[in-house]
């Protein structure tokens, strides 16, 4: 067996001391900077230590007042692992030997995490370095290992945690070698477990303990390195190189990092990619929920939206028919009479020329609201502003509106001449469309009053009818396009009118909004801008 | 000289009533017009038609509720013939138990050819 290991650079095996002077520290062997510490611990344990009592007859026995067990060393160890071998023998020896290992292992590693926790009481300790203390010197009391901390050890309570020493006289490779059994793996698993356990209680962080080289297995000493599980591997690649070619890795037992870890950290692995899975299942199935809410949402608004226009073309259609019928009537009627040599009467000539006329503007009028509706919807409704009179436009409309009816009053209140900033020609197409639904909707005649005047920096006209109004339930569509509030009493038209004359005046920067007196009818309001640039 | 065929027009447009009373008086018919299934209910008590042109869509009582209540108050009847723009001319004929329809705008010739034959 060398003497020596070549040691590598920033790793130094832990060094081989004088035996220990008696006044100094005894039951332990650790780096310089932590020896009082140790001290003090080790004065703690020995006179813990020295209150033992034997009570056969009672059969305990009691170590300042706390029950001990005594268990022969050899039972846990070499004949322990032979014991399970064979009763695990069908399973081949590797899988024999997992079992034996993992059941020591797990057995010391929590005994080790009890034992701190109960000293750490008993001592009223707080800081990590100070609770790991307790443990080597009370190991060696129990007497699993003397313990030999290397100076090159790290033990920090976070994941730079790293600790490398050494147990000689380690109860597990020492039975063994009594045996005289050499092994091809080592052998001290409990001892791992256990100091392992102490130093996961006292730092608070899940530490794991392999043991590099064994006596058992022909190793120089019994030497351990621990770390958390996720460094361990990374400590153990490193002191490999570092005792590469030195003659250490001949003799270097097969390392194994005790399964109870790997295993513990494929659960949390495990768990915590379960978790993540989970979540980003929930966050894709909330996700999927809110767009498939929004698909069903925009398909219904399609839907909605397919409804609306198939019954705007289908009333479009009607509506654009009814002219073209008695345009296409008289035109008829007049040729019939041509082609039977028959001249057409004065009166069915003008009657029916009067109707063609009619009826051509009223056409006319129809597709001038579907040319304004496409115009709009594509953005392309150009105004021509221009400071103008209203009162003119005001006027006309008022006339021409009224020379249609002969049930209606129509008044105009409005001073000799009122400016505001206005497309004429488009302000004139909102004043008749307003005149001529005031007639539309007050069926059995009555008066309609129109007003203008000034409304600080705007133009106000008014349009009141008498008429039917709108019930409450459809107040708030009538400005909606192809919305026809009346559409159960057939007054015609395509829902467009309103609409349109909105738009107009909002692209005006105007404002158009319906009223409903108490006594019935409608108010239609109309605010244009004075000016350019004017505020709404 | 035989009494001329009474023929019951029952349309909303002012127009088209103003245009087949014009020309089926031309044709020696005797016309009868309403502006609305109310009204048509009111003329055929004092001038039971021979032939009703109906309109479907119109205000205050449409042609499905005409057609219905006729139906329901008259023996014998009248054949019905259905003048509409409406795009489900033929299925609102059936609905009314027309005896035809005609798609407006529709041919002059077509309706007197038409007229022609249910009533002569």
């Amino acid at each position: 067996m060398p003497k020596a290991v070549s040691k590598p650079r920033g790793m130094r095996a832990p060094a081989r001391r004088a035996a220990p002077k008696p006044s100094s520290l005894r039951t332990v062997r650790v780096p310089a900077p932590i020896e009082p510490l140790f001290l003090k611990a080790q004065d703690y344990v020995s006179r813990y230590f020295s209150k033992k009592v034997e009570n056969p007859e009672l059969g305990t026995i009691s170590i300042s007042g706390e029950r001990y067990i005594l268990l022969r060393a050899a039972s846990m160890s070499v004949e322990f692992f032979d014991l399970v071998t064979s009763l695990y023998q069908d399973k081949g020896e590797g899988e024999a030997r997992n079992v034996a290992s993992n059941l020591l292992f797990d057995m010391a590693h929590a005994i080790g995490k009890a034992d701190a926790k109960a000293f750490h009481g008993k001592m009223g300790v707080t800081e990590p370095i100070e609770k790991l203390s307790a443990g080597p010197i009370h190991f060696s009391f129990s007497g699993w290992a003397f313990v030999d901390i290397s100076p090159e050890s790290h033990p920090t309570p976070d994941n730079d945690y790293f600790l490398i020493y050494d147990h000689p006289s380690s109860f597990e490779s020492d039975t063994w070698l009594r045996r005289g059994r050499k092994t091809a793996f080592p052998v001290c698993i409990m001892n791992a477990g256990y100091s392992s356990g102490w130093c996961e209680e006292s730092f608070g962080l899940p530490l794991v303990a392999v043991e590099i080289e064994c006596l058992a297995a022909g190793g120089a000493h019994c030497r351990f390195i621990m770390a958390p599980p996720s460094r361990i591997e990374e400590h153990l690649a490193r002191y490999k190189r570092a005792h590469a070619g030195t003659g250490a890795r001949r003799k270097a037992s097969p390392v194994s990092i005790p399964e109870f870890f790997q295993r513990k950290r494929l659960e949390d692995e495990l768990r915590r990619s379960h978790d993540s899975l989970e979540s980003r299942v929930r966050e894709r199935t909330a996700a999927l929920t809110e767009s498939n809410e929004l698909l069903r949402k925009e398909v219904a608004e399609r839907k909605r939206a397919e409804e609306v226009r198939d019954e705007f073309l289908s009333v479009a259609a009607h509506e654009l028919k009814t002219p073209l019928t008695s345009l296409r009537g008289f035109a008829q009627l007049l040729l019939g009479q041509m082609a039977d040599n028959r001249t057409p009467t004065l009166e069915h000539l003008e009657m029916a020329l009067g109707a063609i006329d009619r009826q051509s503007e009223k056409l006319a009028r129809l597709v001038t609201q579907l040319l304004d509706i496409s115009r709009l919807q594509a953005g392309q409704l150009v105004l021509e502003r221009k400071l103008t009179d209203v009162v003119p436009l005001l006027r006309g409309a008022v006339e021409n509106a009224g020379a249609t009816t002969k049930r209606h009053t129509i008044t105009l209140l409005a001073p000799t001449s009122a400016e505001a900033f206005v497309d004429p020609l488009r302000l004139e197409q909102v004043l008749t469309n307003l005149v001529d639904n005031a007639i539309k909707y007050s069926p059995d005649g009555g008066l309609i009053e129109v007003s203008a005047g000034r409304d600080g920096e705007r133009l106000r006209i008014d349009v009141v009818d008498h008429g039917i109004g709108v019930p409450t339930a459809h107040r708030e569509r009538i400005f909606d396009r192809f919305y026809q509030a009346h559409v159960e009493r057939r007054f015609g038209g395509m829902g467009l009118g309103l609409y349109i004359s909105r738009q107009i005046v909002e692209l005006h920067g105007g404002q158009l909004k319906a009223d409903y007196p108490p006594e019935g009818g409608t108010l239609m309001t109309l605010r244009v801008p004075l000016r350019r640039g004017a505020r709404r | 000289m035989t009494t001329p065929r009474r023929v019951l027009v029952v349309d909303d447009d002012a127009s088209i009533r103003q245009f087949l009373q014009m020309v089926l008086a031309d044709r020696g018919y005797d016309v009868v017009t309403a502006e609305h299934g109310q009204q048509a209910l009111e003329a055929i008590q004092h001038s039971p038609p021979d032939l009703v042109l109906l309109d479907m869509r119109m205000p205050v009582m449409d042609g499905w509720a005409f057609a219905a209540a006729y139906r329901e108050r008259h023996e014998p009847r009248a054949p019905v013939v259905v003048l509409t723009a409406a795009r489900d001319a033929a299925q609102y004929a059936g609905e009314v138990q027309a005896a035809a329809f005609l798609a407006k705008p529709f041919d002059l010739k077509s309706l007197l050819r038409l007229i022609a034959e249910i009533i002569g």
